[in-house]
């Protein structure tokens, strides 16, 4: 992976629907230590909203800066890039990866990190379900996608989380709800609302980076009826 | 092994959205089910633990339909509060009575309220076998530096605490599901905002998600019950059926200052210089109606009472469906052509435009049929609002941010829905040729289905 040293490099957040159920963004993992030689970097970790990097970003003069995307990214840095737009600041979208098979597991073998458990790409090559009694057993699991979903064309808006956790797959969906609710029963109902959010064709995370809050919003939402 | 109906069934709650935002505590509610009260409690029941329950399509809702227990008892904390405001409405009329059971210490909130200390002070706790939770109760703005020595703690709003600020009682006025996850609006401001800034401090990689469920409690909207309980287990109804044989179903939809009235007239005489009946409908009523609603939002003033943004919402779907009942049903029996002036698709505008999130108005539009054809005039919304801005009357939703937004929501239901998009900087000319074009291809289609 090749970074430019001497470019302002921006990172819009990763959006984690489905925390300690799935590893977390492994390209993030692999992308954050890259970046650690640059100097001028928003790693976009600090949970502050792309408005509010877009008004840093233009305070402190920094003029056409990078905003790297991994596979999943790519919504974020399109909301990051129009944030910037609005401050009046142009940015390029860099997109990167997807990293090589086999790198997914990175942070794993960390003291105290749960162990994980690769998927296949089908739900049928999941059977049977009771050969996993042991890998459950043994301590905490996150689940992943071992082969990430080829997204060769961009993405509809707010639809790559989706494509992320294949929840799209009807047979997918049942596979995942089947593990949960045999192995991590407590994270069901997390899983049950992010499929809720998908048949809604919703993206909560993405809104509340994008500055559309409704507490923040609200005062403009009805500056048009006040006396 | 069968079991008697006069069994009664006992529901318990699955990990709610604190425990979403906070994993730490899923431990301490599994630690809690271990003890003699939880086992004393479901003496007598059958146990329905539906965080270990796989159920086919309707959902935990049809299931208890089809098992018709006598009895449905729940915890009495706010998650079985909150499923129980969902489950009764369904069960209603079917001999099910649903009972909440007093709240028990293995209850997770219950048991968060007995350890908690002093606003502001962290607490730590010991839960079961090797477990310990640091717990932050909140009411206060803490100092946070301070807080981060010795590991995050887990901060949480308890019902109701004396704020020694105020002085005296405040509450957290949401949802039952939301509990422990926010102030509320009566707490004071910097209460709010004080909260605010601790999540991004200790728990950045989550804030997001903390926004997500503030954005949706304060809007009322409780999708711990919604998701739970397959409210909606495939998505939403679309609106109804598509209509072969009524009335062709015209729709031309946009946002305010698009120009949709003037294409509408445009439409009208070209459909009745063909002999065709046609009524024309506006399901958005304007006058004492509408400046009722405005004076229930104009409530939201200064971030207060959020929740009447869906009750506005919902006053105006309702007022819909009460058109729908009254002045279109009727023609749908009696016209040749119905042209409505905006469709239902701008109601799930205003909700996904303004909080993201609306499950069930567009359940209750579903009584609107498919229309055969929705014209969606685009335009950007600086250039609408130069229209408006002509006009005399406003609305609450003539602001460049909402415009945009309703724009942006009208677009992606324009994909998934089939409209005719039309670029509203175009002339009216031209736009009107091109609906007249497309209209006549419709009749010729309609006509030849029908004779075929």
């Amino acid at each position: 992976m090749q970074i430019p040293a001497d470019r302002k490099i921006l990172l819009p957040p990763s959006f984690e629907y489905l925390p300690g159920l799935f590893l977390r963004d492994p390209f993030r993992s692999h992308l954050e230590k890259a970046l650690k030689s640059v100097k001028d970097v928003e790693m976009g970790a600090d949970g502050c909203t792309a408005p509010e990097v877009a008004a840093r970003v233009r305070s402190r003069g920094w003029t056409s800066p990078l905003v790297l995307v991994g596979p999943r990214d790519r919504i974020g840095g399109r909301i990051l890039q129009e944030a910037l737009r609005q401050q009046g600041v142009e940015a390029r979208i860099e997109a990167m990866g997807p990293i090589e098979k086999g790198e997914a597991g990175s942070g794993s073998g960390e003291p105290g990190a749960p162990r994980v458990l690769n998927l296949p790409p089908s739900a049928g090559d999941l059977e049977p379900l009771e050969n996993l009694d042991s890998f459950f057993r043994a301590g905490r699991v996150v689940l992943h996608f071992e082969e990430e979903p080829c997204l060769t064309s961009p993405a509809p808006d707010g639809a790559a989380w989706v494509r992320f956790y294949r929840l799209e797959d009807p047979a997918w969906r049942e596979m995942l709800e089947r593990i949960v609710v045999k192995w991590m029963p407590e994270k069901l109902s997390l899983l049950q609302c992010a499929v809720h959010f998908f048949h809604q064709g919703i993206d909560p995370l993405e809104e509340m980076y994008a500055g559309n809050n409704l507490a923040d919003r609200n005062p403009e939402l009805v500056a048009n009826i006040l006396p | 092994m069968t079991h008697s109906p006069s069994t009664p069934i006992l529901l318990l709650p699955p990990p709610g959205p604190i425990t979403w935002l906070f994993p730490e505590l899923g431990g301490v509610e599994s630690a809690l089910r271990e003890t003699a009260a939880f086992q004393a409690m479901g003496k007598g029941c059958r146990i329905w633990d539906l965080a270990r329950m796989r159920f086919g399509e309707g959902g935990p809702i049809r299931a208890l339909q089809e098992e018709a227990p006598a009895q449905v008892l729940m915890p009495g904390g706010p998650r079985g509060r909150a499923l129980k405001n969902r489950l009764v409405p369904c069960l209603r009329g079917q001999g099910i009575a649903v009972t909440l059971l007093e709240s028990g210490s293995w209850e997770l909130e219950t048991w968060l309220e007995g350890v908690a200390g002093t606003p502001g002070e962290v607490v730590t706790v010991k839960v079961g076998e090797g477990l310990q939770l640091r717990l932050l109760t909140l009411g206060v703005v803490p100092d946070v530096e301070s807080l981060l020595q010795g590991g995050r703690p887990v901060p949480c709003f308890l019902t109701r605490r004396e704020d020694p600020g105020a002085g005296e009682a405040v509450e957290t006025r949401l949802d039952p599901s939301w509990w422990g996850l926010l102030p509320g609006d009566r707490y004071p401001k910097e209460v709010q905002q004080g909260v605010r800034a601790l999540m991004r401090d200790l728990y950045p990689e989550r804030y997001f998600q903390f926004l997500a469920y503030e954005n949706l409690a304060l809007a009322g909207v409780d999708v711990y019950s919604e998701a739970v309980l397959g409210r909606f287990p495939a998505g939403v109804k679309r609106p109804g059926a598509f209509q072969e044989h009524g009335p062709l179903i015209l729709a031309i939809d946009g946002i305010d200052g698009a120009g949709k009235s003037t294409h509408l007239r445009a439409v009208k005489s070209f459909l009745e210089s063909k002999g065709l009946d046609v009524a024309v409908h506006k399901m958005y009523r304007h006058g004492v109606f509408h400046d009722t609603v405005t004076d229930v939002t104009r409530q939201c003033t200064g971030g207060k009472n959020l929740h009447l943004w869906r009750l506005q919402r919902l006053v105006k779907a309702f007022d819909s469906v009460k058109y729908y009942f009254t002045a279109v049903e009727p023609d749908l029996a009696r016209r040749d052509v119905l042209l409505f002036d905006r469709y239902t698709h701008t109601h799930h505008a205003a909700g996904t435009g303004r909080y993201h999130h609306d499950p069930f108005t567009r359940e209750m539009l579903s009584v609107y049929p498919s229309p055969h054809r929705l014209y969606l005039l685009d335009l950007p919304a600086p250039e609408a609002l130069r229209r408006i801005k002509e006009r005399e009357e406003r609305t609450v939703d003539e602001n460049p941010y909402m415009l945009e937004r309703f724009r942006h929501a009208l677009h992606d239901m324009a994909g998934r829905c089939g409209f005719k998009v039309l670029e509203g900087l175009a002339s009216f000319e031209e736009n009107r040729r091109v609906i007249l074009e497309d209209l006549e291809n419709l009749l010729v289609q309609r006509r030849a289905g029908r004779d075929g």
